[in-house]
């Protein structure tokens, strides 16, 4: 079976490699989320992919549509040209404006209507496989009624005999629990996108609740996301503490693996925090290094609330950093949190293995011990932040995302 | 739709803007993550909110080792600023750039009202 791939982190893997054909995935957003980015990121991969794709807007007008997209920093200027992107404007008829698109419904109330136009646009959309984004479910049933969602079976025969695969928007307001369930029913894969409030920090985060492939559900297993301009739908951690004893190397960490990290140091030390952000592999990330010497456990404490994972840095060839970690750990609130453990300076003299390490703080297999070193020991100065190997530090990274999410 | 708190929130800090004098302010937990913010575009708002985070504690503690009560606010003065830390709440702390030349005692008031407010929200 094909799969077409969203390029949505994370979300690919949860569908067992994307999308499958014929199928309709609702986007289902809560009140106050934001679902269409979504379908943004996924049309623009199968845009680039070579797939045709056809936009039906019912809510939005298409130039508002085309603006959006651009303010993730896509464009689908060149793909319009070449007729590799269709719009069937279903939105102009229902404010009684004149519609610019070549394809538009006269009732933007009549379902069938729409359904009849959707057939007349397939007859230029060429052999290859097409994407429907049909943009919104939430807008259909307001204006077209209830009965309006049996529509959808019509569409996936349709998708059938065209080789076609839908995205579908969706917000639920308060609609009646029937609808929800025929919506549940008539889709193949649900991805819901929620938001809790912590202490007025807004979190949201996508859950795929319903694939009826071979991919996973998971029960209970939600990815926390923001929406960058530019950039599009990135898996958000906002914060990772990055912990260990003096002078095993946390600061080096924040700097080697952030994009951009500012350090409060005083001769070669950080006294207050180093602050690093990371984007990597669709991961947006904020690092929080704590400083390493115990007269600044207070700051610690004080750092290391609501952290949702833990660096743990040690230094391979010092035993007495491994018992500090152990003290640091508790100190930042973290025992209990998905830690990986970074063994600094693996290639010095008299470094331990990770066995030994493990050995020694009685660590569970569970942890991962991941060994990192300096790209070049020639260049390592004695209180500055060194550079460490870019492919280790990518795979503590790695190791930790997978813990988290 | 009513309002979601960080958009409350966001509009106190609006408000502190039209005081005059004041370039910006921020919002954060105790523990460094930005909660809403209104700063000059070429600010980090992340780093920002974890740095003052950071001095505010660091300033609490050394207080506490004097056990001298608890701290009010921390105003570093910058060349081209004044940066004014203030409680606002067991979990959060407002942070607002003033301009050098302002008047710090009606600036102050101004601040205090919106830290108050902020206390109120994040009950």
């Amino acid at each position: 079976m094909k799969t077409y791939a969203t390029s949505i982190p994370r979300l690919d893997e949860f569908l067992n490699g994307g999308l499958r054909p014929y199928t309709i995935t609702i986007l289902w957003a809560y009140p106050g989320i934001e679902n269409a980015p979504f379908a943004y990121q996924a049309l623009m991969e199968r845009l680039e992919s070579g797939d045709t794709c056809i936009y039906i807007n019912q809510s939005k007008m298409s130039s508002a549509v085309e603006n959006e997209i651009e303010h993730y920093g896509w464009s689908i200027k060149p793909y319009k040209e070449n007729e590799k992107i269709f719009f069937l404007d279903a939105y102009s008829s229902l404010i009684n404006a004149k519609s610019e698109e070549r394809f538009s419904v006269k009732n933007s109330r009549d379902p069938k209507e729409i359904t009849k136009t959707l057939d007349n646009v397939f007859d230029f959309t060429g052999p290859g496989h097409t994407l429907v984004i049909y943009d919104s479910l939430s807008t259909m049933i307001d204006h077209c009624g209830d009965n309006s969602i049996d529509e959808l079976r019509e569409w996936k025969e349709i998708f059938k005999e065209k080789n076609a695969t839908g995205i579908f928007l969706f917000t639920e307001w308060q609609y009646d629990k029937k609808i929800l369930n025929k919506l549940r029913l008539i889709s193949d894969a649900i991805v819901q996108l929620k938001a809790i409030e912590e202490k007025v920090i807004l979190r949201e985060f996508f859950i795929v609740s319903k694939v009826n492939w071979d991919g996973k559900t998971k029960k209970g297993i939600s990815v926390p996301f923001k929406i960058a301009a530019p950039g599009g739908v990135k898996v958000y951690i906002p914060k990772i503490l990055v912990t260990g004893a003096y002078n095993s190397g946390k600061s080096s960490f924040v700097h080697s693996a952030s994009t951009r990290a500012v350090s409060v140091d005083r001769v070669g030390t950080t006294i207050a925090l180093d602050h690093g952000h990371v984007d990597y592999a669709g991961f947006s990330v904020d690092l929080f290094g704590t400083p390493g010497q115990e007269r600044f456990d207070p700051i610690l404490e004080l750092l290391g609330g609501e952290s949702l994972g833990v660096i743990a840095m040690v230094d391979s060839t010092n035993p007495q950093s491994l018992i500090r970690v152990k003290t640091m750990l508790e100190k930042s609130k973290s025992v209990g949190l998905p830690v990986v453990i970074a063994a600094n300076k693996a290639d010095l003299e008299g470094a331990m293995s990770p066995d030994e390490i493990r050995e020694k703080m009685s660590l569970p297999a569970e942890i991962p011990i991941i060994q990192v070193t300096a790209e070049d020991l020639s260049k390592v100065k004695e209180g500055e932040p060194a550079k460490l190997k870019e492919e280790q530090v990518h795979e503590v990274l790695d190791a930790l995302f997978n813990k988290i999410v | 739709m009513p309002k979601s708190k960080k958009e409350e929130l966001t509009d106190l800090l609006k408000e502190l803007e039209n005081v005059g004098d004041i370039d910006g302010a921020a919002i954060t937990t105790r523990d460094g993550l930005l909660v809403a913010s209104r700063l000059p575009r070429d600010v980090n708002a992340e780093t920002f909110a974890a740095m003052s985070a950071t001095m505010y504690g660091a300033a609490e503690t050394a207080v506490s080792e004097l056990r001298k009560g608890a701290v009010k606010r921390v105003i570093s003065e910058a060349e081209d600023c004044k940066l004014v830390a203030i409680d606002a709440g067991p979990t959060a702390a407002l942070v607002a750039l003033v301009r050098p030349e302002a008047n710090l005692g009606l600036v102050l008031m101004e601040i205090i009202k919106v830290a108050n407010a902020t206390k109120e929200l994040m009950k």
